[in-house]
């Protein structure tokens, strides 16, 4: 197995400029609005995690550069802390982080229904695009910190499975096997289009290119 | 200036050498700079560009071409390819002959800039402000675009001879000039008449009929986008010999490309010129971003740059918008510290940053340039610049006192 990255953020920055192997900070870090933070009340493990404040329209999101990737396996902490979502929208949190905007291989979303929090996440078509394949359905999520791996491959059919907090939610597969994957990326990785309000939390970012369990 | 004495220099007229010895193999740096037409119209604006070049230690040029009143021009940028903007000077002297005249005693190397693969640009369906050779039948109409028109059909060997036609035709013509460069050497995002073969024949089919000529191209990398989408394999035009630099497009407000190319790549091998594309942009982020980027870019061993978008008003306000969201912060490093010390980044207020660094915050703001050619751009902001010797490049961007800096130019 190789780890491409294991984003702690102990070293209480957001960066961690130095090429791969992992660091502690991300590769980049984008703001095109609101606020990206070290924060110690956003650790879930050790001092400190990361603090990201939407702002209506704009992304603001972590980057790690991989390369071309077939495999990625990550897992990350997420707790919704404050955030405040007019009921029944959503905003993508984890994407493939391309420069092209319609490059997206794969998301995951965070919205607000029914009086919960709730996740899904998505697998799209072929190369270059943003036409979606496959969705899971919206899977609540308590106000509490939660553990997101995710599985994503390439393939004729390829697929992504997610795991809340160690338990499978099933798979979404989609023909994909031009889509690689080389900025994964974390965050407000896609501009709410509704009005935002509010912090959520993230911490120990961790990636592999194999698939193996990566855990708690 | 005894370093340029191996590179840049031929004998002419009636024959074409190459410079013998690429610097990039004795572990030296070049920089590159892309010049728009506009920018060389008239021998002021030259002789601005030429003197920068010769103060700051430039060693090429790469020259945007656009043939006067002729059948024979191929493309150039919206505005930038009227006849009037090529410009025959009141001597009758041709400003890319001008340009290369001039360079060539200062082991500058000046390069014909070509944009390849339009049949026609920016939306112009109609080729209005264009006069290529190639008639409708090459037309690659799987490409179209509303933003960009059409591409020519590059698979077609007929369509390519008429093409690599023009190029030697225009090299023939000014034998002094280094070589060509070949932008856009790709298909754009929607075709899908071709291959990445077909690509590589129209790069080898320029080699073959300018083989004493310094072929470059400006790649995008072997991401996926640019391989497999745009038909670009760049690794495929080294390993056949079919290029003797490649400029690679980092750019510098789309910091996720630049972190794909950084890892992808490092330096050419066989002899072949890596340069990293450096955007210069003073206006869509703080210039100082500039200097933290090409350090960033050193420490992972690249050495040669290639700059462009001194001025940046060529670009069309639809690509601004769409890269605007990827800007990165960064902060100059002589006067904020290092970005390895941030520990936040806000933007609200739709025209400044705040980061903060080791506590403090620093507020990071646009700045604005109206002139629209490298000449003029020079003209406001490098005269006074005080001093260009030594190890370091820099050239003052803005109306702060900010550096990009080059690194070491010397062994």
């Amino acid at each position: 197995m190789t780890t491409l990255f294991n984003c702690t953020f102990e070293n209480n920055r957001l960066y961690d400029p130095t090429p791969h192997p992992p660091g502690n900070g991300a590769d980049m870090v984008s703001v095109s609005g609101g606020t990206v933070e070290v924060a110690a009340a956003a650790a879930h493990d050790g001092s400190y995690g990361v603090k990201f404040t939407p702002t209506q329209g704009y992304r603001a999101w972590m980057m790690m550069a991989c390369g071309g990737l077939r495999k990625l396996r990550q897992r990350f902490w997420i707790h919704p802390n404050s955030l405040s979502i007019a009921t029944g929208n959503s905003f993508r949190i984890c994407r493939n982080g391309h420069y092209d905007a319609s490059w997206v291989a794969y998301d995951i979303g965070l919205g607000y229904a029914s009086s919960s929090y709730y996740i899904y996440w998505n697998i799209y078509n072929g190369t270059y695009s943003s036409t979606q394949a496959n969705g899971s359905s919206n899977i609540n999520i308590t106000n509490a910190w939660h553990r997101i791996e995710t599985y994503y491959q390439t393939g004729s059919p390829g697929s992504m499975e997610l795991w809340l907090d160690g338990v499978s939610q099933g798979s979404v597969s989609a023909t994909n096997p031009d889509a690689l994957v080389n900025l994964p990326a974390l965050g407000v990785a896609g501009g709410p289009g509704f009005t935002i309000s509010g912090s959520f939390y993230v911490d120990s970012w961790q990636a592999n290119d194999d698939g193996t369990l990566i855990g708690a | 200036m005894a370093r340029f004495m191996t590179a840049g220099l031929r004998t002419y007229p009636g024959y074409h050498r190459k410079s013998a010895v690429s610097l990039d193999k004795l572990g030296r740096a070049r920089l590159a700079a892309w010049v728009q037409s506009d920018s060389y119209s008239n021998k002021t604006d030259a002789d601005v560009i030429i003197n920068y070049a010769k103060a700051h230690d430039i060693t090429d040029l790469y020259l945007l071409v656009a043939y006067p009143g002729t059948p024979n021009l191929l493309m150039g940028y919206a505005g930038s390819c009227n006849t009037h903007l090529w410009g025959t000077t009141a001597d009758g002297s041709y400003m890319f002959d001008y340009m290369v005249r001039n360079c060539a005693p200062l082991g500058i190397r000046c390069h014909a800039w070509w944009c390849m693969m339009f049949w026609s640009w920016y939306g112009d369906t109609s080729k209005t402000f264009m006069n290529t050779p190639l008639s409708d039948t090459y037309k690659d109409l799987t490409s179209y675009s509303a933003t960009d028109g059409y591409n020519w059909k590059m698979f077609d060997a007929t369509a390519r001879t008429t093409v690599v036609n023009v190029l030697w035709d225009f090299a023939h013509n000014n034998r002094m000039c280094e070589g060509v460069q070949l932008d856009y050497i790709r298909t754009n995002g929607n075709s899908t008449a071709h291959t990445t073969t077909d690509i590589t024949n129209l790069v080898g089919d320029v080699r073959t009929k300018m083989p004493d000529r310094h072929i470059s191209v400006c790649s995008i990398g072997t991401v996926p986008n640019g391989k497999i989408n745009d038909r670009q394999d760049v690794v495929d035009f080294v390993s056949h010999k079919y290029v003797d630099s490649v400029a690679f497009m980092g750019y510098f407000w789309c910091f996720a490309r630049k972190l794909e190319l950084a890892n992808q790549f490092n330096y050419g091998t066989g002899g072949v010129e890596v340069y990293w594309g450096q955007s210069a942009e003073p206006y869509r982020t703080n210039p100082s971003d500039v200097a933290h980027n090409t350090r960033w870019i050193q420490q992972r061993g690249w050495k040669n740059f290639a700059l462009f978008d001194m001025y940046s008003t060529h670009f069309r306000a639809a690509e601004y918008a769409n890269y605007v969201d990827g800007i990165n912060i960064n902060c100059n490093l002589e006067t904020y510290g290092d970005i390895a010390d941030i520990t936040k980044i806000s933007h609200v207020n739709g025209t400044s940053w705040t980061v903060t660094i080791g506590g403090s915050d620093y507020t990071t703001l646009y700045s604005a340039v109206t002139d629209h050619t490298e000449a003029g751009y020079l003209k406001d902001h490098v005269e006074g610049v005080e001093g260009a010797r030594g190890p370091m490049m820099y050239v003052r961007l803005g109306d702060t006192t900010t550096y990009i800096t080059a690194g070491d130019w010397y062994p």
